[in-house]
């Protein structure tokens, strides 16, 4: 408090090291915590702030949805209802983690616009905010997934912990979708719309309903999916089936490429934002 | 010890017609080509600083006066921080607190407290020097029992004494104010007067925006008038107000 802040913005320096001057915009966002985590924190409370469930209507609703799902699926690809209602709930619990953050990650920062205009702060807070905020909705969520695996008998014991290395690589990739999807859906309006349109379809196409086995002949769909590998690390562990070794390795490559793609749009288009909005 | 400094800062603004700011015309018209896609892709933009070079020292209460739309928003938002500049540099040194568009708030489903602590630490406080200051702010802005309602019921009035008591009791070295800011009742608005003195007394740097003279007289000493986008005065205040006609008086605009 005491020592000055100090505030510089140089066009001519900006330009000579757009790459440092990220790297060093995304710390300062790290470490401004308090302030995402409580946004982060009240966005969840504000969307459900006159309900009596609260955010519990989104396990609700996801809980009525597997219900069903599972019960009429089942039948459907003749399977036991015991083994393709924990497949099809941990995949669905994942896969709302998934779309949201793809569809939250294209309005980051033109949801935010009245706080960017209104203060100073290091843009990536919004991204943090936004991947801070699905996950306390998976905390909401993964009741489902232990009350379904219980009822199931399906004990993956210590082994199940490996979902976590998996999960924290999903989230990961949130940021990446956040900055990326969000920089050019603050330029470009119809990015939102084109998100949510890709990701009502991609439900058909990736493994969640049904088994990348069942493709048969044309399993290469769901290989070529990244959506599908990073679902499948954290599903594979829980079911107790250990950590798919291949698709850990395609999830991790798909989070390298991720990664650098948003790193370059922030380091170009990172300033720009407040002009946009 | 405060201070700013403008060198050759400007900053346009792109428009985004309905037409050029979305994806499709990017695509249709790259793949067009030709006198209509360029004709569609040409990017108005409007020039709102150029070439801004002005120093601010240490306890200097500056005005920003001039008409509608001559950059003085652009200006403080630029000096927040919030704008970064496309040519130039600016370098504040001291902890900014700025106070623009209150009737937004930081987030209007929130309560009164709840947007004490968000503003709080966008501001640089931590959730515990807020917590310890929180009865003082809720004091200053006589809000009572409206501080657990969301905002969004708030008047603009009621919010205005909420975002003001919020900046100033961070104790900032630079303080930004735009106009309609102290949009106050008279009682509210002799207690912002008050605060305001005291911290123009700390001699942090005050850079207020208005187009009320008598408010500028008040808390100013020094006046930059912009036009356009440009610097075309800079002395004390009471020079650059004798100078201009009183902004009241009607412009004819050629139609």
């Amino acid at each position: 408090m005491s020592n000055p802040a100090m505030l510089v913005h140089d066009a001519r320096l900006r330009r000579r090291h757009p790459w440092r001057s990220a790297l060093i915009d995304l710390a300062s966002a790290v470490r401004l915590a308090e302030l995402w985590l409580t946004m982060g924190w009240y966005d969840v409370r504000q969307r459900y702030s006159r309900s009596v469930f609260g955010p519990f209507w989104l396990t609700i609703s996801l809980a009525v949805f597997v219900a069903g799902l599972g019960i009429t699926y089942a039948a459907l690809f003749r399977v036991p209802v015991a083994t393709y209602l924990p497949y099809v709930t941990v995949g669905m619990v994942l896969w709302s983690l998934v779309t949201a953050l793809l569809n939250e990650g294209a309005a980051t920062f033109t949801a935010a616009t009245a706080a960017i205009k209104q203060m100073p702060a290091p843009i990536g807070i919004h991204v943090l905010r936004v991947v801070w905020r699905n996950l306390i909705i998976l905390a909401h969520n993964a009741v489902i997934v232990l009350a379904v695996l219980a009822a199931c008998g399906i004990k993956p014991g210590w082994a199940g912990f490996a979902a976590l290395p998996g999960l924290a690589i999903v989230l990961i990739n949130g940021i990446g979708w956040s900055v990326s999807l969000g920089l050019v859906g603050a330029r470009f309006r119809d990015m939102m719309p084109l998100v949510a349109n890709a990701t009502q379809m991609l439900l058909f196409v990736t493994p969640v309903l049904w088994r990348a086995e069942d493709l048969g002949q044309r399993q290469a769909l769901a290989e070529f999916n990244p959506l599908f590998h990073l679902i499948e690390i954290v599903r594979a562990p829980l079911l107790g089936a250990g950590v798919p070794m291949a698709s850990l390795a395609v999830a991790l490559a798909f989070t390298v490429f991720n990664l650098g793609v948003a790193l370059a749009l922030y380091a170009r288009l990172r300033w720009r934002v407040a002009y946009w909005l | 010890m405060s201070s700013i400094r403008l060198d050759g800062v400007s900053l346009q603004f792109p428009l985004y017609g309905g037409s050029a700011r979305s994806l499709r015309n990017r695509i249709v018209s790259s793949a067009t080509g030709g006198r209509i896609g360029s004709d569609a892709r040409s990017r108005v933009c409007v020039e709102a600083l150029r070439n801004i070079d002005v120093g601010i020292a240490h306890g200097e209460r500056v005005a920003l006066v001039g008409h509608n739309g001559a950059g003085k928003t652009t200006l403080l938002r630029v000096l927040a921080g919030i704008y970064v500049p496309q040519a130039g540099r600016v370098a504040v040194s001291g902890k900014i607190a700025p106070l623009f568009d209150i009737g937004l708030g930081m987030d209007g489903e929130a309560s009164g407290y709840d947007n004490i602590r968000l503003r709080g630490l966008y501001l640089g406080l931590s959730r515990r020097q807020i917590e310890s200051r929180i009865d003082e702010i809720a004091d200053f802005t006589e809000l009572g029992g409206f501080l657990d309602m969301p905002i969004r019921t708030y008047s603009a009035g009621m919010q205005t004494r909420l975002s003001f008591a919020i900046c100033t009791s961070v104790d900032p070295d630079v303080l930004l104010l735009d106009e309609g800011i102290l949009a106050g009742d008279a009682a509210f608005m002799a207690k912002a007067q008050a605060r305001l003195a005291a911290f123009v007394a700390r001699a942090g740097i005050l850079v207020l925006a208005s187009h009320s003279d008598s408010l500028l007289a008040g808390l100013c000493t020094r006046a930059l008038r912009l036009e356009h986008g440009r610097l075309v005065a800079d002395g004390p205040l009471s020079e650059l107000l004798s100078q201009t006609p009183s902004p009241s008086t009607p412009r004819r605009i050629p139609a």
